[in-house]
């Protein structure tokens, strides 16, 4: 071709421009579509399932007429399986799209909220808080309340990233290496002061700590979906308004601010969102990991990273995954059930290897 | 119409790497940057895109970018870096998709993104993966995607800019003159362009202005005619330069200013 079919081919391609491939928007679509439809599937087998079946006929039933489920029934439902239900969506959510983010902000698909000490930090905060309640923080319990608990671990998971992301990042550019060394050496010095709070803790204290660290939608109540749920779903409705920004970032923080954002606040809304999704997670339910890693990973080899359909389908596939996963711990030594956090470990351990030996090439380690 | 700096001034580190620089580049104008590596050229460039806080002032059109946001600069100019690397496997539609700052629908967003592509000769690469394009063919998604921020030269009367920061230097020289012709035209329709040159050649070619840096200051400026002198040139870069010798014995000799002869 010469120099002048450049111009020429231009005139003739605008002519016919029909579709144009390589848009990945409607495929986006029809995946969320999907999702949200999955969504409501995996909460019906959450609501039916366990040591009581319910069957999803009479749970249908009921939504019309009240004496369709019998007292004892409604009990479970309502009181027990509903707020379980609930908390799985919501933390399932939270912790999918906080890896997303951070996945985004730090610009490589490694990071993930659980594995760089950010979840080690928020439980620090929350074994803080549950230690020092009654004395130290003893203002802060009383100013929060029942926030005081989620708020700790967001003040937690907050310093964790800030300090990862100062360490790690240098120039606009994030190394892997020292991103996944800083964060482990953050989540060592979380886990060490935990073991000196923990150590210092009397048996009733002991006891709270026991419950909260198992990692478990079990102890779900109305009263925890209360404190955590409104930051976590405050924090998702903040980063829906830096997808495009993470969009930008992943050219590099010099080339986002020349397509005119504002990548300082776009970091700081990302920061604070994913600390307080993560606080708020930790705080009720105690350390989940590798939703953050495996739900994102999943979807960008399905619709691609643009991060405006990344978040929500990520919100939506990490709520059926987190509920799944609980649904698999509670089957698995019926009637007793396991805690949720070895269920999610046991199958993203494989799945984070099996990312890092395809990336090996390209992680700089 | 111009993008104008005014004694900027820079320190990275302890080092001062630009010193006083005063700079003009009038819309209508492909305006070059020409100097010894580490003379401060793109430093300078990172001072008129806004990204560099420095000394001095640049004014857009009168005013002080300083008191621009983001979205108002990259409205009125984009900047093709010298190297960008991408992080996630973005399709070559995407990338260039980021380049519209606003949402627009669908039909007329295809119709620019095929064009930018087919301007850039990558017709029809809109569904291959960014990473597994070869140097040269990414930095062109990227010339396509800074088209696509800015593709009215002139717009509600005012002129855009594309700062380019060795625009040419992975490709080959087929798409060098191609890419140049692109940075030429879009002056010729009343738009600005800034660009950090290494081939003295292709600048001589098509700059209508050119600022030798050297050290940080700008050592001359004017069209070609005049700054490509054995002296200047000779002094900027250190280095002994003879402009129009044609060079004697059988040594071949390629230029691409002789496809006009």
């Amino acid at each position: 071709m010469s120099i002048g079919g450049f111009i020429g081919h231009s005139a003739a391609h605008s002519r016919r421009v029909a579709r144009l491939k390589g848009d990945r928007r409607q495929l986006a679509r029809r995946t969320i579509a999907g999702l949200a439809v999955l969504l409501v599937c995996v909460c019906t087998i959450s609501l039916t399932s366990g040591a009581s079946t319910v069957s999803s006929g009479d749970l249908l039933r009921s939504l019309v007429e009240s004496e369709a489920l019998s007292a004892r029934d409604r009990i479970i439902v309502i009181d027990i399986r509903l707020p379980r239900m609930v908390l799985g969506v919501l933390i399932g959510a939270a912790l999918a799209v906080s890896g997303a983010v951070m996945q985004g902000l730090f610009r490589n698909p490694l990071a993930d909220p659980g594995l760089v000490g950010v979840s080690a930090g928020a439980g620090l905060g929350a074994i803080a808080m549950i230690v020092l309640g009654g004395t130290m923080l003893a203002p802060i319990a009383l100013v929060f309340g029942l926030f005081a608990l989620p708020v700790a671990a967001f003040i937690g998971g907050l310093l964790t990233t800030l300090v990862l992301y100062r360490i790690a990042t240098r120039n606009g550019q994030t190394s892997v290496a020292t991103m996944l060394l800083a964060g482990i050496v953050l989540g060592a010095l979380a886990g060490a002061l935990s073991g000196i709070l923990v150590y210092l803790a009397d048996d009733a204290q002991l006891r709270d700590l026991t419950f909260w660290g198992l990692g478990s939608l079990a102890g779900a109540t109305w009263i925890k979906i209360a404190t955590a749920g409104p930051i976590i779903v405050g924090a998702l409705l903040a980063v829906s308004f830096v997808a495009r920004g993470l969009n930008a970032m992943a050219l590099g923080e010099a080339a986002a601010h020349q397509l005119g954002f504002a990548v300082q606040r776009i970091k700081l809304i990302a920061i604070v969102s994913v600390a307080a999704a993560v606080g708020a997670s930790v705080a009720v339910s105690g350390g989940i990991g590798f939703i953050g890693i495996v739900v994102p990973h999943l979807l960008r080899l399905a619709i691609g990273p643009d991060h405006r359909y990344l978040l929500p389908a990520s919100a939506l596939l990490g709520a059926s995954m987190l509920l799944l996963a609980d649904a698999v711990a509670r089957m698995i030594v019926a009637p007793a059930e396991l805690p949720i956090g070895i269920v999610t470990a046991l199958f993203g351990a494989p799945f984070f290897l099996w990312i890092l030996l395809r990336r090996r090439g390209v992680v700089d380690l | 119409m111009s993008f104008i700096a005014q004694g900027v001034s820079a320190t990275l580190g302890s080092r001062r790497v630009l010193q006083n620089v005063d700079f003009e580049a009038k819309a209508g104008d492909v305006t070059a940057i020409v100097g010894p590596n580490g003379s401060g050229k793109t430093t300078f460039l990172k001072a008129l895109s806004g990204e560099l806080r420095v000394d001095g002032h640049v004014f857009l059109d009168g005013t002080d970018i300083r008191g621009l946001k983001p979205w108002q600069l990259a409205e009125r100019r984009a900047v093709l870096q010298q190297a960008t690397t991408m992080a996630f496997p973005f399709r070559v539609y995407e990338v260039v998709q980021l380049g519209l700052s606003r949402p627009v629908d669908r039909n007329s967003s295809d119709k620019l993104i095929g064009q930018a592509l087919s301007m850039v000769g990558l017709a029809g690469f809109g569904e291959r993966l960014y990473q597994e394009l070869s140097g040269g063919e990414q930095q062109r998604v990227h010339l396509a995607r800074v088209l696509c921020q800015v593709w009215e030269p002139v717009k509600n009367g005012s002129a855009s800019y594309l700062f380019l920061d060795e625009p040419v230097a992975s490709l080959d020289i087929r798409h060098q003159i191609a890419i140049m012709e692109i940075a030429h035209g879009y002056a010729r329709r009343g738009g600005g362009v800034i660009a950090v040159m290494h081939d003295l050649n292709l600048t001589a070619m098509f700059a209508d202005q050119v600022f030798l840096m050297r050290s940080g200051s700008v050592i001359a400026n004017g069209p070609p005619s005049k700054t490509f002198t054995n002296a200047l040139l000779s002094s900027v870069f250190d280095a002994p330069l003879a402009v129009n010798v044609v060079p004697h014995d059988d040594i071949p000799f390629v230029l691409p200013q002789s496809r006009w002869v």
